[in-house]
């Protein structure tokens, strides 16, 4: 046999169509929890549902405000007596290795409540030394939560260059809602005990009108508003002109505006039109991007989605 | 600026991405891992990273990067595992009548990785050598040179098992 005779060959020959799923899972990609995280968690659960058989789940140890003071007190919170214990015991289990902490919460009417059970998280860090590598999965520390909203990671001393989150699990009630947590460089000393930023659970923001694919009014300066939401204090909106070309779209960053939140829960062009680079025209698309911030400036949530209106004369 | 994104924004465009490269893709991870669920595992993570990494980049070639993600992620889950010696993953590969032609899957398993890696890219991923090149890390004449040696190895093998 030829190499030619072998090229033919296995060139008329199949390979093996992929599962119908598969497609679905590409087209609605979503981090999928690691099989070994699945196996740990299954493991949990089982052992979770033996104790919670013997014993009725407690509610959190402390009240939540104890546990989850607003940013400014936070230092304060490093000296919290079981946080403390708990950090003490990971280190002398882990020694030579740092131990961050994320708060976690939940915004419920009003409140930031602490999220005690069903959240884990891997944060991603990059050593600042060298070229990262976007292809390659940065790694880092996994936690989950304990029973009073914190969420403990070991890590290695270091400097990093926050990369991001991954293999975040969330109770199933909070499956829809928005989960934000502010990730940043960092460096640790061995034994050190470092306090990271809050992450927070809080449902979307909801686009009010006009509806998807409808339009705004130039000359009647038309608003585009949504559901009010009481918690937040700000609004940053972004704006995007959005053309259809024959293989692809172009999105053109026009604007931002960033300010109190409007009392109707509505911008209207005018607005927005002073902030443009460049002047609104009829029959061209835009497309808007919602996010809400707390009074302390923190992302909060945003709209599952992006609106996208055109506008009319 | 402007920023045009090529198929990685929407649905419509992920779903036509994934009919031009999702067999292909599917069989090159199978051919790593020999492993259907980690193969769909990786793939679907490939367009995790895609709608990540993608937009607003320079991305010459979306199914080159797609490729190269997909090999990427297998190595980094093997060296998770701490696999440093794994069987041969055996590429199932059938007749157009769907008949198994378990001979050349054989065959295959039986050339080092970095050769079967080439033939699996250039044959069943339809990729350039500039391409395999790319996904692999190594310049367009190696990626050659390693599927010209496996082709020619195959004979051999495909040969002696001749009646």
């Amino acid at each position: 046999m030829t190499p030619d005779d072998v090229e033919a060959r296995l060139q008329a020959l199949r390979t093996p169509m992929p599962p119908d799923r598969l497609r679905e899972r590409c087209l609605a990609p979503r981090r999928r929890p690691r099989a070994a995280w699945l196996a740990l968690g299954a493991s949990f659960l089982m052992g979770g549902l033996s104790v919670w058989l013997i014993a009725m789940p407690k509610p959190p140890s402390r009240p939540a405000e104890k546990i989850l003071p607003p940013v400014g007190e936070r230092e304060s919170n490093a000296d919290d007596p079981v946080l403390k214990d708990k950090a003490d015991r990971l280190r002398r289990e882990n020694p030579g290795m740092a131990i961050l902490v994320v708060r976690v919460r939940q915004l419920q009417e009003g409140q930031f409540l602490p999220l005690t059970q069903g959240f884990g998280m891997k944060i991603l860090l990059e050593p600042t030394e060298g070229t990262p590598d976007p292809l390659k999965d940065p790694g880092g520390p996994y936690g989950e939560v304990d029973l009073d909203g914190n969420a403990f990671f070991v890590s290695v001393p270091g400097r990093y260059r926050g990369v991001g989150f991954d293999h975040v699990t969330a109770p199933e009630a909070l499956q829809d809602y928005h989960f934000a947590w502010e990730y940043k460089d960092l460096a640790v000393r061995a034994g050190e005990l470092k306090i990271l930023e809050d992450a927070i659970f809080a449902r979307r923001m909801a686009w009010a009108a006009p509806p998807e694919g409808g339009s705004l009014s130039l000359k009647s300066d038309g608003g585009i508003s949504w559901a009010p939401y009481p918690e937040l204090r700000q609004v940053r909106i972004g704006f995007e002109r959005v053309t259809k070309h024959p293989d692809a779209w172009s999105w053109e960053g026009l604007g931002t505006f960033k300010g109190e939140c409007p009392k109707d829960s509505t911008i209207h062009l005018s607005q927005l039109s002073t902030l443009s680079k460049e002047p609104f025209r009829a029959g061209e698309t835009l497309a808007f991007n919602l996010e809400g911030f707390d009074r302390d400036g923190r992302k909060i949530t945003q709209t599952k989605e992006r609106r996208l209106l055109l506008l009319r004369e | 600026m402007i920023e045009v994104r090529m198929s990685a924004p929407s649905t419509p465009d992920l779903g036509g991405l994934y009919d031009r490269v999702g067999r292909r893709l599917y069989a090159y991870a199978l051919s790593l891992t020999g492993d259907a669920s980690r193969s769909e595992d990786a793939v679907q993570d490939a367009f995790v990273r895609l709608l990540k990494y993608a937009p607003g980049r320079d991305v010459k070639s979306l199914e080159g990067l797609l490729f190269a993600t997909t090999r990427n992620l297998i190595l980094d889950d093997r060296r998770r595992r701490d696999v440093r010696r794994h069987a041969p993953a055996l590429l199932p590969l059938a007749q157009p009548s769907g008949e198994p032609d378990d001979e050349a899957s054989r065959a295959l398993g039986k050339l080092p990785e970095e050769q079967r890696e080439a033939v699996v890219l250039k044959i069943y991923g339809e990729l350039t050598f500039a391409e395999i090149g790319e996904v692999t890390g190594t310049p367009p004449g190696t990626a050659a040179t390693r599927y010209r040696m496996a082709i020619e190895k195959l004979a051999r093998i495909l040969s002696r098992n001749e009646p």
